[in-house]
């Protein structure tokens, strides 16, 4: 493939799908203004993974605090402003851009734009995003992320603002992501059936983002205006009404946890038949499941603030029908890759491949995360030991951390060969992969075992009960666990793009598993 | 115990499906990726697959609905702020009626002579207890973990749950569960279920 | 090069940003919210304004006192050099090296390096600088504190740790462990009714016979045997002591329940008094009242501010609920935080008890309540609100005597120790 002529400032000139030094070749004006696609790409994972460390340092910090009873170190202040900023930045600063990341890297190609359409919006989408989060730092608030009021209206500080605003700018920077995903999907010109389910998974994102954004930016905003008394929308004591605001920020706040979701089923749907040299073994049933998905994450949010209600209506059960339901489209897409894994051999290029064990690896979180979900809908068990307890946090992290996150690292492992000329460390790789299987299944499996002991979410201390304690002090060892395999991670990035093998001509022996090209045209 | 969901059996059960699934999923997943023999899956089969999962899901929501619906008939009236004090004595059989009120951060605890108490609710084994929630300020949570159930409500709301006391005399553990300001993670109360005998009457004048 | 940018701006970003969650968190306060407790009473699910009664039945069975409370209270007593109330020429003027540091139970973090700058205590200057408890690190440096206006700022939480003046104060038994107590000669003593006496580590020796002279009028106090469980007590002369029944000691146990009117809206324990002040019964004292106090507390402070009362006088204080937070209203010697600071933030303090001369358990929003006190002798309390995190955001007041000094030698009449 060969590059188009430069369309903005610094569209480089390297082939795009041989591996080559891409990043070497740039220069930091290149890589913080450029146009081109994949350079643009790159600053997005790149600053993801600095949000994951920072969110990440945030997460072992209360951690400590966390690990045995009483108060050791800070006290909740400290304690809520960590995890506010660790939410926030984790939800909206890190795993739903670096998946976006890897997905705008793929996409030209894929949907043979050669380019990514409409780049101007993509990067406001991006200085956006870099702007919420810088004001949500320096606006440390402890309203969790969650934002509920009136809570979030009262807590002391004259910074709180930033953060309203910070909630703001993300709706913002995200509604520009969606016009743009929209944009390049609908650049299609092949058949609708033909297009990679890439496209269709973008397509679904750009739905998601579309529709719902505009709440998270409207309920920001309503959160700023209440909080200096220009509007009552919110606020109970002036003749607002909480539930307003719940119904208003679960409708974004459901899709929002498919955000990272879809993205990252695009990348296994666009690895796997590369790492296995077959298509996927049913094309139709990721399409439906992409568009069953979109609409019925519009329609399941009351299930986030279930108990708000004394007698449950037809109102309520409907919502848990669909919530029910909404299990499903995921459990094709797994059913579809266990499928396309089982039908014929996998070659050993794709066994030894860091990023198809990634894909395996987080496939197998989906299916940990995704059955609870399953409980999660019904009203009468959430009702006892789901409805916020560790429970929560459990089925999120497996789902965030243990899909979407190792989404993105075999993404980003994929892309490395192709942006840098080299090959990352083998070893160091499969070291980054073990502490993280290991590293999360406990860290899940800790987080489930307290949920049902009804561990009770953002507490700084605890009481001292033996079903709470050791549970505690293990899960912060997993979390140091999961840290380490990121700092080794980071350490096989900086260290293989100067000091690794450089990397083969078709470095994921493509062509010897029967695929011709690392993206190839074909459908899916 | 008794549980206030009746949820001990359904519960089982329930945990039990998804256990059974996530299992299946993972052991597919494995042998996919680690068995020697391959398997060409038919098309039919996801369809097959489709069905079961549609039956779990029409299975689930009955069940869960056929639990909550019993327990909310236990439940007499309307929540809303009616004016009235909730809990028709003559229409319902609850043994005891208290009125929750949390705040930040605590819980005051009314009987129905309106005796105060902070942070405690003392009851008698086995009782049939109904809370009415009020909120001074924020949205909190009510969690009783040896009951079972957990609610929320928000200020100017008036929720209702009931439970059934634990039979074994000692004090459980009450909590907030949705986080309320800088003392959440202090605002816990005690459920102190009394001795039978000639307790549960109301204050002592 | 762009890996090296990446690698040092990521580092940088994330210091910069775990500095400013960390270290330099921001204050913990919260606006004072609206209450719905007028919507609850007009709803009938609250009681009318002045009409709730406390509940007798939960006593302090229910909210144990933790053992570790006179631990902490000894052990913050003994870093005072020993007996806390005797002559300590060390007890310097706490200013510029904070002291307090030490205190049991404050968790430093990062901000030991901060010197406390010199406050200025307006008429209290006389007063030792009550140490602080440090346990959130630094927010942000402590401003000096202008006592006067003490309702705007968030007051951090004082520990009573280094102050003497207290006349009689408990007897830490501390270090005397070795000896068995001598007996006292209560001697002149004779009004006051005899402190509260901590015994401390005092295990070994039992407790010598007390005679205790012509301390008649006042039931003795509880006594806070702490350890000194083992020896039975030889019998105490009680002398004339005869009237009052001898109050229950507090030995964990639950005291009785005092059978009240309920319309005397006063709850479980609220005789209690002690450390020279008495609580009266508000009908019996009608008459003797020298005068009335309004106190109205609210988020987040009291408005009155520090009280300036004599020794004898009975005062009649009208605490009111101004705010939109249900409050307590306690008051405890000047040191009894030294107990309970280690578990001020920790997650079972509601579910806990500590030590107080008085507690009104709960005062809605708009309700008040009135309690008399008779100041017996010379001496520095507080009062406050020690709902989690209220006492922090600043709702706390002194109440002290006037001409209270720092150079605490006070009389402990014929005490021979």
């Amino acid at each position: 493939m060969t590059a188009k002529a430069a369309t903005a400032v610094g569209e480089t000139q390297t082939p795009h799908w041989a591996p080559a030094n891409l990043l070497g070749s740039l220069s930091l004006k290149q890589f913080l203004l450029s146009n081109d696609y994949r350079v643009f790409a790159l600053k997005g994972i790149l600053t993801s993974l600095v949000m994951l460390a920072l969110a990440g340092l945030f997460a072992l910090t209360f951690r400590a605090e966390l690990a045995q009873p009483d108060i050791q170190f800070f006290g909740a202040r400290v304690y809520m402003g960590l995890m506010t900023t660790h939410g926030m930045i984790m939800v909206f600063g890190f795993v739903i851009p670096i998946v976006l990341s890897v997905c705008y890297y793929m996409m030209p190609v894929l949907l043979k734009t050669e380019r990514l359409l409409w780049i101007g919006a993509a990067q406001a989408s991006y200085w956006t995003l870099v702007l919420a989060a810088l004001l949500l730092i320096v606006g440390r608030p402890d309203f969790t992320w969650t934002v509920y009021v009136p809570m979030s209206l009262r807590v002391g500080g004259d910074f709180v603002w930033l953060g309203y605003w910070a909630i703001v700018l993300v709706g913002v920077s995200e509604f520009l992501a969606g016009a743009v995903l929209l944009r390049n999907v609908l650049a299609w010109k092949g058949r609708w059936m033909g297009m990679p389910l890439m496209g269709w998974a973008m397509l679904s994102e750009a739905g998601l983002l579309l529709v719902s954004t505009p709440l998270l930016a409207l309920v920001g905003l309503y959160l700023f205006t209440d909080w200096i008394g220009a509007t009552a929308l919110f606020d109970p004591a002036r003749g607002g009404s909480a539930k307003t605001f719940l119904w208003m920020f679960w409708f974004y706040g459901h899709p929002a946890v498919y955000l990272p979701l879809v993205p990252a089923i695009a990348i296994v749907y666009t690895l796997l038949p590369r790492f296995l040299g077959r298509p996927i073994w049913s094309y139709l049933s990721g399409v439906i499941a992409f568009l069953l998905l979109s609409v019925l994450s519009f329609i399941v949010f009351h299930h986030h603030f279930q108990p708000d209600v004394t007698t449950h209506t037809w109102v309520q059960r409907l919502f848990q029908i669909l919530t029910l339901f909404i299990f499903i489209p995921s459990a094709l897409h797994v059913f579809n890759w266990i499928a396309t894994l089982w039908q014929e051999d996998i070659p050993a290029s794709a066994r030894e491949a860091i990023p198809f064990k990634f894909t395996v690896g987080a496939i197998f979180f989906l299916i940990v995360g995704g059955v609870t979900g399953f409980l999660n809908a019904q009203i009468s068990v959430d009702t006892d030991f789901i409805h916020n307890t560790y429970w929560i946090p459990a089925h999120f992290h497996a789902m965030f951390l243990g899909f979407c996150g190792q989404m993105a690292a075999a993404g980003i492992y994929y892309l490395y060969p192709y942006f840098t000329g080299r090959m990352y460390n083998q070893a160091l790789g499969n070291l980054h992969f073990w502490l993280w299987q290991f590293g999360i299944f406990a860290k899940v499996m800790l987080m489930y075992a307290l949920g049902y002991a009804y561990f009770p979410r953002w507490v700084v201390d605890y009481l001292p009960l033996d079903e709470w304690v050791t549970a505690q002090l293990w899960l912060t060892v997993a979390a140091f666990v999961i840290g380490l395999g990121f700092i080794l991670f980071i350490a096989n990035l900086a260290i293989g793009a100067r000091w690794g093998a450089p990397a083969p001509s078709d470095p994921w022996a493509l062509a010897a598993a029967g695929r011709a090209e690392a993206i190839p045209a074909a459908a899916n | 115990m008794q549980h206030a969901l009746g949820l001990m059996g359904n519960q089982a059960i329930m945990v039990g499906i998804m256990l059974a699934l996530g299992i299946a999923g993972i052991v597919a997943l494995f042998l996919a990726v680690f068995l020697p023999q391959r398997w060409h899956l038919v098309y039919r089969m996801e369809l097959g697959f489709v069905v079961l999962l549609v039956a779990l899901v029409v299975y689930a929501d009955n069940d869960s609905a056929g639990t909550y619906r019993v327990y909310e008939a236990g439940l007499s009236g309307e929540g809303a702020l009616s004016g009235k004090v909730v809990g028709d004595a003559e229409t319902d059989d609850f043994d005891r009626r208290i009125t929750a009120y949390a705040f930040q951060w605590g819980f005051v605890f009314l009987d129905e002579k309106g005796v105060a108490s902070r942070n405690a609710v003392k009851v008698a084994p086995g009782e049939k207890v109904l809370f009415t929630l009020a909120s001074n300020d924020v949205i909190h949570g009510f969690n009783v973990p040896a009951a079972r159930i957990t609610t929320e409500f928000e200020p100017g709301e008036m929720r209702r749950i009931w439970i059934r006391a634990p039979e074994k005399p000692g004090k459980y553990l009450i909590q907030c569960v949705n986080y309320c300001g800088l003392g959440h993670a202090q605002m816990k109360a005690w459920l102190v279920v009394g001795d039978a005998v000639g307790e549960g009457d109301g204050p002592h004048v | 090069m762009i890996i090296r940018f990446w690698l040092i701006s990521g580092i940088v970003l994330v210091g910069v940003a775990w500095y400013l969650v960390v270290p330099l968190s921001l204050a913990p306060m919260q606006s004072s919210p609206v209450s719905a407790a007028g919507e609850y009473r007009q709803a009938g699910l609250l009681p009318a304004v002045g009409e709730m009664a406390m509940s007798r039945e939960i006593g302090h069975g229910v909210f144990e006192i933790p053992e570790a409370d006179a631990a902490h209270a000894a052990e913050a007593a003994e870093s005072d050099g020993g007996m806390p109330g005797m002559d300590m020429p060390e007890a310097d003027m706490p200013g510029a090296e904070a002291p307090g540091m030490d205190m049991p139970g404050m968790a430093m973090g990062e901000q030991a390096e901060e010197p406390m700058p010199p406050m200025d205590m307006g008429e209290q200057a006389q007063e030792p600088m009550q140490p602080m408890d440090m346990s959130e690190p630094a927010e942000q440096p402590m401003q000096p504190m202008d006592m006067g206006e003490q309702a705007q700022q968030p007051m951090p939480p004082m520990d009573m740790g280094e102050q003497a003046e207290e006349p009689m104060p408990p007897m830490d038994m501390g270090e005397q462990a070795e000896q068995p107590m001598p007996p006292m000669d209560m001697g002149e003593q004779a009004e006051e009714p005899m402190q509260p006496m901590d015994m401390g580590e005092q295990a070994q020796e039992p407790m010598q016979p007390m005679d205790m002279g012509e301390q008649a009028q006042e039931p003795m106090q509880p006594m806070a045997m702490g350890e000194q469980a083992e020896e039975p007590m030889p019998p105490m002369d009680m002398g004339e002591q005869a009237q009052e029944p001898m109050q229950p000691m507090a030995m964990g146990e639950e005291m009785e329940a005092h059978g009240e009117p309920a319309d005397m809206a006063m709850g479980e324990g609220e005789h209690r008094g002690g450390r020279g002040l008495r609580i009266l019964d508000p009908h019996e004292a009608m008459g003797h009242i020298d005068r009335e106090v309004a106190i109205s507390m609210k988020e987040w402070g009291f408005e009155s501010g520090n009280l300036t009362v004599k020794a004898g006088e009975t005062i009649r204080l009208i605490v009111r609920n101004t705010g939109n937070i249900p409050h307590e209203f306690m008051i405890m010697p000047a040191d009894g935080m030294q107990a309970v600071n280690y578990r001020l933030e920790r997650a079972d303090w509601n579910l806990l008890e500590h030590e107080a001369l008085f507690e009104r358990e709960i005062v809605l929003p708009g309700d008040s309540f009135e309690v008399v006190l008779q100041v017996e002798q010379p001496g520095m309390w507080m009062y406050m609100c020690m709902f989690p995190y209220h006492m922090q955001f600043g709702m706390m007041g002194m109440m002290m005597t006037e001409g209270t000094s720092t150079d605490g030698n006070p009389s402990m009449g014929g005490m021979k120790m």
